[in-house]
């Protein structure tokens, strides 16, 4: 069994979390298949007169592309933190609600279908028009699955888990049935969103999912100690003076929220969510003060370097970030767990 | 040709002389004076640093002889096999900003109808020219694009040549057309171990029957569909053409109930690069004069036959 208190102390580990994050940070700013200097980074950011291909490539691709990583990765890791402590289960992700399976629902029928529709009005598809089907998609889906999972205002974690691998299969059948359709370019489009990437990430997105995700990150410290009770399991919490149908309810708005937005934009990333709780885990324990805020900034962490791994593997071409994720990351997880067994 | 470029031709040129076997003198002795005639008379060839994305963009700076401005292309240019040496920039559809732009080119050439996505184009224009090339999926289409991909090389005259030859070719297969009966023709895609499609409506195959004025065999379907050996027979098509994504892709073994339709009963099968057939760059007279070729049941003499199983292949 996992210990309740981890080996590592809490505020060494977290300053080095943050140092991390931090180079991490300036690595990805300053490595691309462009080669800048770190004086040309600094004038790209700030200097006004700076070159236009530097200040392009530092301002409108690099900048906007590394706190988009932050953010998604911190999203996908604290929805699988909560969601793994809500129904205490290793292995539960946001796919288990239905938000992956909506938002590749959405994305895929913008794909396929959005420009026969909007020929309709004689117009372009416009850009947001995915982002937004996709989120929109996630939160239907799993709003879905929380009404069929919930008899007078219980729910019951068994019957959600059901009703939510009902919902994925007749979602994951729509985005089959949408592939048969597509034509070959739209097939091409399709299978490079089902496997991530934050090559398009400019300020737009930024400015569509930071609200939410930020929203979800301030929220969450308030749903530690609940989620601490859970773990004893949920009619203990309740005895304890938690309102567990509250806390379930709010669990998945969030993760719905955070997941749905980071996945509108960065298509499906996997693993970030079930690896970053659990190295947090193994190394800090399961105190959900601890574990929330550690797998945000190890997600961003991860999914920061290895985005910059996967603009620099293949350069001048990219690497889509999350095949990246699970080629480096599933060794890596391996070795951990069998040197612990 | 750049300056440099010439220079470093001539120095060629010269250590050539130097190392040549005597038979092979007098090829050089002329090639010197001529390349001494190119460095005063040549117009200005542009010194520029080319990005292309697609395949037909590709083979058009290539037979305009511009290729030594090319810097990188995409993933689907794959013809001449020299572009296939180039740095890769990834798929057509997926361009990456900042690889492009870390290759410092001075224009990017982009296929209209298939580069993007729209987003990336917008910020490359930022830092470069960005000049999509017209793709309209005709003959007419395919001088269009020869005409324009020439002014943005800057080679103007090899450009006229290029369409002088084009239309000549395509002179020379009107004079052909139209055919007293013509077949309906079934074009499959093959996708390798993934089975075979067939090309419906608005799709690049049904361009190519349409410029020979052949008709297509699927009348109900838009798009590439998967299809089933039943289906096949169904259709009943009178010519088959198949368009291989890699050569000797599609085995015609997993196919038998290709003999029993009328295309196999009469040997009308052609087989052929998919560049080749639906890449509508310039080697388009190529690939309807082939498409003629067995449409008409002529030139059969012409085209390699292979028998497999009693049944007529031509390559």
């Amino acid at each position: 069994m996992v210990p309740i208190t981890g080996r590592l102390p809490v505020r060494p580990t977290f300053a080095v979390l943050l140092a991390l994050l931090l180079l991490g940070a300036l690595l990805a700013l300053r490595t691309g298949p462009m080669p800048l200097t770190t004086a040309d980074v600094w004038q790209g950011l700030f200097a006004t007169d700076a070159e236009a291909t530097v200040q392009l490539v530092v301002r409108e691709l690099r900048l906007p592309r590394l706190l988009l990583a932050m953010l998604v990765g911190a999203a996908l890791a604290v929805a699988g933190a909560l969601l793994q402590g809500l129904f205490r289960n290793p292995l539960a992700d946001p796919g288990l609600i239905g938000i992956s399976s909506g938002a590749a629902l959405g994305a895929v029928s913008v794909i396929v279908l959005g420009e026969r529709l909007f020929a309709r009005w004689d117009m372009a598809v416009p850009g947001l028009a995915l982002p937004l089907a996709a989120f929109a998609c996630a939160l239907l889906t799993t709003a879905v699955i929380w009404r069929i999972g919930s008899r007078q205002g219980v729910t019951h974690v068994a019957m959600l888990l059901l009703a939510g691998i009902a919902i994925n299969a007749i979602a994951m059948a729509g985005v089959g049935v949408l592939t048969f359709v597509a034509d070959d370019g739209q097939l091409r489009t399709l299978t490079f969103w089902t496997m991530g990437s934050l090559a398009q990430a400019d300020w737009r997105d930024l400015r569509l999912v930071a609200p939410w995700i930020l929203l979800v990150l301030l929220a969450m410290p308030a749903l530690a100690r609940a989620l601490n009770a859970v773990l004893l399991g949920e009619s203990v919490a309740m005895h304890l003076g938690h309102d567990v149908d509250r806390l379930k309810r709010r669990i998945v708005v969030m993760c719905a929220l955070a997941v749905g937005a980071a996945v509108s934009v960065s298509g499906l990333i996997g693993f970030v969510g079930l690896v970053a709780p659990h190295l947090v885990r193994l190394t800090l324990g399961v105190d959900h003060r601890m574990l929330l805020p550690a797998s945000a900034l190890l997600g961003a962490v991860l999914l920061v370097l290895a985005d910059t791994a996967a603009r620099l593997i293949v350069a001048p071409a990219e690497f889509p970030i999350g095949l990246m994720m699970a080629l480096i990351g599933g060794p890596f997880f391996l070795a951990l767990l069998m040197r612990r067994f | 040709m750049t300056s440099e470029a010439m220079s470093d031709a001539i120095s060629d040129t010269i250590s050539d002389i130097m190392k040549s076997r005597p038979a092979k003198r007098t090829v050089v002795a002329v090639r010197v004076p001529l390349l001494l005639a190119c460095l005063l008379l040549a117009p200005p060839a542009l010194a520029q640093r080319l990005v292309v994305a697609g395949g037909a963009v590709t083979e058009m700076v290539y037979a305009l002889g511009a290729q030594d401005q090319l810097i990188a292309v995409d993933d689907t240019s794959v013809w001449p096999p020299a572009a296939r040496a180039l740095p890769k920039i990834g798929y057509v559809r997926e361009l990456p900003v900042e690889g492009i732009v870390s290759l410092r080119p001075d224009k990017v050439l982009v296929s209209a109808d298939e580069a993007g996505p729209a987003r990336t184009l917008r910020q490359l224009e930022r830092v470069t020219t960005v000049v999509p090339i017209t793709a309209t999926n005709s003959p007419e289409g395919v001088l269009a694009r020869a005409q324009q991909v020439a002014k943005e090389t800057g080679r103007v005259e090899a450009g006229a040549a290029l369409v002088a030859e084009l239309q000549a070719a395509f002179a020379r297969i009107n004079e052909r057309l139209p055919l007293a009966q013509p077949p309906r023709v079934l074009c499959l895609l093959s996708a390798g171990g993934h089975g075979v499609r067939l090309a419906g409506q608005d799709t690049k195959a049904q361009a190519l029957l349409d410029s020979l004025g052949l008709p297509n065999a699927v009348r109900d379907q838009r798009g590439y569909r998967p299809l089933s050996s039943e289906a096949l027979l169904a259709l009943a098509p009178d010519m088959v053409i198949i368009a291989e994504a890699r050569p000797g892709e599609f085995r015609a073994d997993d196919w038998p109930a290709l003999a029993m339709t009328p295309a196999g009963r009469a040997g009308r099968i052609l087989v052929a690069d998919s560049m080749l057939l639906l890449g509508f760059g310039p080697r388009l007279p190529e690939a309807m004069t082939q498409v003629l070729d067995v449409a008409s049941g002529a030139g059969e003499a012409d085209v390699e036959i292979e028998r497999e199983g009693g049944m007529a292949w031509s390559r």
